[in-house]
C-alpha cells in the first residue's frame, strides 16, 4: 500500500461520473488509499478572478478543507485546480500538504499499471494536447507513456497543439475553438487516427461535440486505461451530448426531477446542445 | 519519452504562504511585475493566442505590452493590451521567455483582474459570470453518482457542522 493521499476532483468533473468512477477504480486497483473530494465545498476558485471576494474566500476554505484531509499528499485531477494551489492559494495560504497532479502518480507507479492492463484496446489514437499547464510537469508526454502500456493501442505522433492548456478558456471564444478543432480533425484523419484521446473534462466535454456529430470518435485516457483492465464504463455525457435536446426524454422524469426541471432547460440543455466546430463555417 | 527520471519523486513540496489572502497576494504581484518588467515585448512576440489573432498579430508588441503595464498601473491601456488580457488562455509559453523574475502569465491575470475592478481600479470591461455554475454542478452530482458518494466525496465536514448564530 502507497502513502495516503487525497484525491482531489474540482468540481466540474462531476459531469463525467464514469471518468471519476474509473478513476477510483484504477486508485483501488494500485492498491492507493485515496480519500475522494471534490464539488463546491473543495472549489480552487480559479474562475473566479471577475469576483475577488469569492475567490478569496474559495481559497481560504478548500486551503481548510484540503488540509483537514489529513494527509500529506493531495493528487489533483484538474489541471486548473492544480495552478490555482501551486500560483494562487499556496502562496496566501498554510497547506500542510504536498500537490501531484493524477497523471503524474499513474506515471510514477506505471510499472505496476501495465500489469493491470491486461485486455487488448485495438485502437490507433492522436492524443488532445495543449501547453502543459506547469512547464515544470511533461504531462502530455506522460500521458503519451502511460497509454503505450495499453496492449493493442497505438498512439500516433499527433504534432499539433492547441492554444492554451485546456478547451474551457478557449469555448468562450468561438472562432479560435472552430480554427483548433478544425486542425485536429484534419490531423487526426490525415494520420488514419480512429479516436482523439483527451486528457482533461474540461476538453472532453467540449470535444464530445465532434463525437456527437459524427466527425471523431472522442474518448478520455482513463475510460481507455479502464476498459484495458476489464471495467467497461458508457460515456453518458456522450449520450446527453448526441442527445442534446433529447436529453430530457433520455434522462426520464425521475432524474430531472432530480435536477430540476428549470435548471435543465436553462442550463444543461443548451450546453447539451452547443457544439465547438461546424465544418462548413 | 518523459525528461523526468523514473526515480524523481512526482510531488511537488508546496511552500510557506508568502501573504496572507488572495487579494494581497495579486496586490503584490503587481507591484513586483511594475517593478520588474523592461516591455522587452517578448512574452507578446511567443503568444500563440496573440500571434493566432490576425488584429493582435499585426499591432506593435512594445504598444500592446505598454498596453498591459498602464493597465497594471490603473491608467486605461492600449486597446491592443486590453485586446491582449482579455484574450490570454494561459498557455504558459511567454514564461520561459521572460528574461526577468516574473511571470508574464501572472502579469496578464493580474492585468485583468485589474481591468474588471477587482483591486480598486474602476473596471474597463465586464466579464460574463455564470449564475449557474456550482447549480450544474450539483446537478450533474445528482445524475452521476449514487447519495452516498455525494455524502461521502462532496460534503467537507466542516460543512456537516452547524454555523453558530
Amino acid at each position: 500500500m502507497s502513502e495516503p493521499v487525497t484525491f482531489w476532483l474540482g468540481c466540474n468533473v462531476l459531469r463525467h461520473g464514469d471518468v471519476v468512477h474509473a478513476c477510483v477504480d484504477i486508485l483501488r486497483a494500485l492498491e492507493i488509499d485515496a480519500k475522494v473530494v471534490g464539488g463546491p465545498d473543495y472549489c480552487c476558485g480559479n474562475v473566479k478572478d471577475a469576483n475577488l471576494t469569492a475567490e478569496a474566500g474559495m481559497a481560504r476554505r478548500t486551503a481548510h478543507n484540503l488540509r483537514a484531509a489529513g494527509r500529506g499528499q493531495v493528487v489533483a485531477w484538474c489541471p486548473s485546480c492544480h495552478a490555482q494551489m501551486n500560483d494562487v492559494i499556496s502562496r496566501s495560504h498554510s497547506t500542510g500538504f504536498a500537490l501531484a497532479h493524477l497523471v503524474e502518480l499513474l506515471w510514477e507507479h506505471r510499472g505496476r499499471l501495465a500489469n493491470l492492463l491486461v485486455r487488448e484496446v485495438p485502437l490507433r489514437v492522436m492524443l488532445h494536447e495543449h501547453y502543459d499547464f506547469d512547464s515544470e510537469i511533461p504531462l502530455h508526454a506522460m500521458v503519451r507513456e502511460i497509454l503505450a502500456l495499453v496492449p493493442g493501442l497505438t498512439v500516433l505522433p499527433g504534432g499539433y497543439r492547441a492554444p492554451g492548456y485546456m478547451c474551457a478558456t478557449l469555448a468562450t471564444m468561438p472562432a479560435v475553438m472552430q480554427a483548433m478543432c478544425g486542425r485536429t480533425v484534419a490531423q487526426a484523419r490525415d494520420q488514419g487516427a480512429g479516436a482523439l484521446v483527451t486528457v482533461y473534462h474540461q476538453c472532453h466535454r467540449e470535444l464530445l461535440g465532434l463525437d456527437a456529430d459524427g466527425h471523431l470518435p472522442v474518448r478520455n485516457y482513463v475510460l481507455l486505461l479502464a476498459r484495458s483492465m476489464g471495467i467497461e464504463y458508457a460515456d453518458e455525457y456522450l449520450s446527453w451530448k448526441t442527445a442534446a435536446g433529447g436529453a430530457k426524454a433520455l434522462l426520464g422524469p425521475q432524474r430531472v426531477a432530480a435536477v430540476g426541471e428549470a435548471l435543465l432547460e436553462r442550463a444543461l440543455l443548451p450546453e447539451f446542445a452547443r457544439r465547438p466546430w461546424k465544418p462548413d463555417r | 519519452m518523459s525528461e523526468r527520471s523514473s526515480t524523481a519523486p512526482v510531488r511537488s513540496t508546496l511552500g510557506p504562504p508568502e501573504v496572507e489572502g488572495v487579494k494581497a497576494l495579486f496586490q503584490r504581484e503587481r507591484e513586483r511585475i511594475l517593478a520588474y518588467c523592461t516591455q522587452c515585448a517578448r512574452c507578446f512576440q511567443v503568444c500563440p493566442m496573440a500571434q493566432g489573432d490576425p488584429a493582435l498579430a499585426a499591432a506593435d508588441p512594445q504598444r500592446a505590452v505598454r498596453g498591459v503595464i498602464e493597465i497594471l498601473r490603473g491608467q486605461d491601456g492600449t486597446p491592443e493590451g486590453l485586446a491582449w488580457v482579455q484574450r490570454c488562455a494561459r498557455s504558459g509559453v511567454c514564461e520561459a521567455n521572460c528574461p526577468e523574475p516574473i511571470s508574464p502569465k501572472m502579469m496578464l491575470r493580474v492585468a485583468a483582474i485589474v481591468a474588471l475592478g477587482q483591486l480598486g481600479d474602476p473596471p474597463r470591461y465586464a466579464a460574463r459570470q455564470d449564475p449557474d455554475l456550482f447549480n450544474k454542478v450539483h446537478a450533474f452530482a445528482r445524475l452521476t453518482l449514487t447519495p452516498e458518494e455525494i455524502e461521502r466525496w462532496t460534503v467537507a465536514p466542516a460543512a456537516r457542522e452547524p454555523r453558530e448564530s
